[in-house]
């Protein structure tokens, strides 16, 4: 399970947290990569799209991984970073609708692997439009990795303008989506969601009064009736519009470490503590039929930092800020 | 090496990472228990 929110402070400042909840328990690096950097993708004969990086980045990067009784290796490219320009870019999961583009007759040195999307527009670009533009030039093609097959993945993009932007790869063809809201989660595709919080447009953060019936007054039981019914499971529907209920009723923060700890507390709303979202596929299955992106691995996490350092059961999350010399990771 | 745990809760400001040159550098996220407080 993946969340994805967006906090903007008071100056402008964008601050942008996600989780990452997986059913393996994931060793997680923190990466720095710097400009001048050579990658490749993998392609089908072997001739590779190569880039070497104009810009550094710093992200979270999947190491060697022994879990479930298979062998991950550390895999090359992040699923989530932020770069020196502040372009962050985050890979999420979108299974059951994420179907690639069809590398049939296209160089082999335009196709990308869908782990590596988030680095190549780090290494490449320095705003949202710009990583658009260079995603038009390629074609995301549906490369296995080991372990984990093909894997199903939007990008969520924002930069230090506040533009922000989500890219999917549905029915074979890219599509590319404003995001104003600056949320995102997992399925079903990111217009379903819009459209979906028009079933929430109740939802406010103000208190709701007490009702009068036949002169019977009606009180709330106390505060917090404002988000009632607001959606607490685990569902991608549910996480986002709790998301966009805790980003759009943030109070603007006015510093980078306030407004980074403004988007930490909201992102705990989606921890998961183990064993409370299970899968169903027998024990031993692959990771694929495990649902991978249903089920939490304890590790660590940065907490809400309000004064208070507590042990926290999720995956590893990052927040990031950018704006000018304020450009920040919080990890 | 710089390691990350909950309980110190690092943070790391990005123009404080030299991104200008160099190989790759990976840091383990290493989960450590909380650092108990005395009052």
């Amino acid at each position: 399970m993946c969340t994805s929110l967006r906090i903007r402070s008071s100056d402008g400042t964008v601050i942008v947290g996600r989780t990452m909840e997986y059913a393996l328990e994931v060793s997680w690096e923190l990466r720095a990569v710097p400009r001048g950097v050579t990658q490749s993708s993998s392609a089908p004969d072997g001739v590779r799209l190569t880039w070497t990086g104009t810009n550094g980045y710093v992200g979270v990067g999947i190491g060697d991984t022994t879990a479930m009784g298979l062998t991950l290796l550390a895999q090359p490219s992040v699923p989530d970073g932020i770069n020196e320009h502040g372009l962050y870019a985050g890979l999420l999961y979108l299974p059951t609708f994420a179907a690639y583009q069809d590398p049939q007759g296209v160089r082999a040195d335009r196709l990308l692997a869908p782990l590596d999307v988030a680095s190549f527009v780090l290494a490449t670009c320095d705003t949202v439009p710009a990583a658009i533009a260079a995603l038009e030039a390629i074609v995301v093609w549906p490369a296995p990795m080991p372990v984990i097959g093909i894997p199903p993945l939007h990008l969520v993009l924002h930069d230090r303008n506040g533009e922000a932007a989500v890219v999917e790869w549905v029915g074979g063809t890219r599509q590319v989506y404003d995001n104003p809201i600056g949320v995102a989660t997992n399925s079903p595709p990111f217009d379903w969601h819009l459209t979906n919080l028009r079933n929430y447009v109740n939802q406010s953060a103000m208190d709701v009064p007490a009702l009068a019936i036949n002169g019977k007054i009606i009180a709330p039981l106390g505060e917090g009736t404002g988000m009632l019914g607001l959606p607490g499971d685990f569902t991608p529907p549910s996480r986002f519009v709790r998301a966009v209920a805790f980003s759009a009723n943030a109070r603007a923060p006015n510093t980078v470490p306030e407004g980074v700890n403004a988007a930490m507390h909201p992102l705990s709303s989606f921890d998961i503590a183990k064993g409370v979202v299970r899968d169903t596929a027998p024990e031993g299955a692959s990771p694929a039929r495990r649902a991978p992106d249903s089920v939490t691995t304890p590790a660590t996490a940065p907490s809400p930092s309000s004064g208070h350092h507590r042990p926290t059961p999720c995956s590893p999350t990052t927040t990031q800020s950018s704006v000018g010399s304020r450009c920040r990771t919080s990890i | 090496m710089l390691t990350y745990d909950d309980a110190v809760q690092r943070r790391i400001a990005l123009q404080d990472i030299d991104l200008s040159d160099g190989p790759v550098r990976a840091h383990p996220m290493v989960p450590q228990p909380p650092v108990p407080t005395i009052f």
